[in-house]
């Protein structure tokens, strides 16, 4: 999950930090292993418009007072890493819990003083707002705000890794006079330079300090490949595969958005995949259900759930990133949004609540962890003509953890495979949340995303 | 005096069995609809198949 906007409110409250990071990083919370974190272009300091301003602004450890030329961004002592204090304070706790392996520093713009128009958007939309001549700067802009990150987690007993991702959903408008928040189209052939400039600078500070920080690209806004899509997936490619960065990558990150609950978009991304980037893994960086209110049926947990189980099985994702950590009803924005994982008022002292995708998506990292190793699992159900999907790993000591979901509203007896028993099983169902289930003659409730631990008999 | 078998023939033994067929498809999915489980659901995995 991502710490975008909410990480900045939350932060404020010590008590609300830790509470959020117990209940999705801790032990006795999701245990989720990926913070995502939001490197801002700064645009607390102007006069942006964004609705729901007083969040979706960010902070930035750049100061401006120093700003002369683009090469200010290259000087290390034009930096204040003790802004953002609140975002750090919940990347902290995060930390705390022991369970975070991997942080992705991710902008939605470049830093405005950066950009064509000073801004976090792009005056017209479709229009790159990163000046050419700053790329280095920019660059250099994420480089030095790396480098504090390696040196904080160099003091933990365990440092998670470090992702850098310097453009989001480079394909979308991101300008004009509607924008609600920072971001920054490039049309194929920018990105691509863009992102060889970048490349050779990361290369040359990870040869410089030892570091093993790497690339994430390209957080496409979706993984649609057919002539008809408006991500234009494979136009990015074309240009990317001309650059000698392209074939140093180890994965692609996309965003499932327009994928939801489908098959067929899949099929032909993961076909793709197969057939042109064998080699590349997949993250799956970002996704939320693209509706307003507030759902708190099985139905959207359930819902959320497939369009997790569709992209570990579907398109082989090895990781999965829902969007944000913390959601809170937005005064400007309409109200409540279907993007958090957490939801949270503070009007009278934070307070955290949760709906049925917590519980859902718990499920899947109740027995399946980091380092276990998705292995090929099938119902009698083909294509989940009848309502049943399954994902299987196997873990190093050959236990292996099955999610199950039923998506009908009937429970269904399970016949397990030969040779195996169960060792635990959990559910959320309409009425119980992550329940502990009897191993006897354990059936499959209706409508429910059931996780099991198979153990060899 | 025995009286002779009618022998159903032509587009009539056609419509009898599409009528079966059809009587026989709404029968099962009635009973799936009402809740008659035919086979439980069964899990298969194959450890051996790595992604």
């Amino acid at each position: 999950m991502s710490g975008a906007w909410t990480f900045q409110d939350i932060g404020k409250d010590d008590a609300a930090a830790v509470g959020f990071a117990e209940k999705l990083y801790g032990d006795d919370g999701m245990r989720l292993d990926v913070v995502r974190y939001n490197v801002g272009a700064g645009t607390k300091e102007l006069e942006n418009g964004y609705e729901d301003g007083a969040t979706r602004a960010t902070e930035s450890f750049f100061i401006a007072e120093n700003y002369n030329s683009p090469a200010s961004f290259s000087d290390p002592e034009n930096y204040d890493f003790t802004r953002d204090a609140a975002a750090l304070n919940v990347l902290d706790k995060c930390l705390d819990t022991g369970n975070v392996r991997t942080v992705v520093l991710f902008a939605n713009s470049p830093h405005y003083l950066l950009t064509r128009n000073k801004k976090g958007n792009a005056d017209r939309e479709y229009e790159s707002n990163l000046l050419r001549e700053n790329y280095s700067a920019f660059a250099d802009y994420m480089l030095i705000i790396a480098d504090f990150f390696r040196e904080k987690f160099s003091a933990l007993e365990n440092p998670p890794e470090i992702y850098i991702s310097p453009v989001n959903e480079p394909q979308w408008k991101w300008g004009g006079e509607y924008a609600t928040q920072e971001g920054c189209h490039f049309e194929p052939a920018e990105l691509a330079e863009f992102y060889d400039v970048f490349y050779t600078r990361l290369c040359a500070y990870n040869k410089e300090t030892g570091a093993d920080i790497k690339p994430d690209f390209f957080e496409s806004g979706n993984y649609g490949v057919t002539g008809l899509s408006k991500s234009h997936f494979a136009e990015y490619i074309a240009e990317f595969s001309r650059y000698d960065f392209f074939s140093e990558l180890g994965h692609l990150s996309v965003h499932s958005y327009g994928a939801n609950n489908g098959r067929l978009y899949r099929s032909q991304f993961n076909t793709y995949m197969k057939t042109r980037l064998p080699d590349l893994k997949v993250h799956m960086s970002e996704y939320c259900v693209m509706q307003g209110g507030l759902d708190e049926s099985i139905d959207m947990g359930i819902y959320t759930a497939g369009v997790m189980m569709k992209d570990l099985t579907m398109i082989s994702a090895s990781q999965w990133c829902w969007w944000l950590g913390a959601a809170t009803c937005g005064e400007g924005n309409g109200g409540w949004y279907e993007d958090g994982l957490l939801y949270y008022t503070a009007d009278d002292g934070y307070s955290f609540f949760t709906t049925k995708r917590y519980f859902t998506l718990s499920q899947f990292t109740r027995y399946i962890s980091a380092g276990d190793v998705r292995i090929k699992a099938r119902t009698n159900d083909i294509n989940g003509l009848d309502g049943m999907e399954v994902c299987a790993f196997e873990k190093p000591d050959k236990s292996v953890s099955v999610v199950l979901i039923n998506h009908r509203s009937r429970t269904r007896k399970l016949k397990l495979p030969k040779g195996f028993r169960i060792a635990e099983a959990s559910v959320t169902d309409a009425d119980r949340n992550l329940a502990d289930l009897s191993a006897q003659n354990l059936k499959i409730p209706a409508n429910c995303v059931l996780s099991l631990r198979l153990v060899k008999e | 005096m025995q009286k002779a078998k009618r022998k159903i023939t032509g587009w009539r033994r056609v419509a009898l069995v599409a009528a079966s067929l059809v009587f026989a498809a709404c029968f099962i999915l009635s009973a799936y609809a009402v809740g008659v489980e035919f086979a439980p659901v069964s899990l298969k995995i194959d450890p051996s198949v790595r992604f």
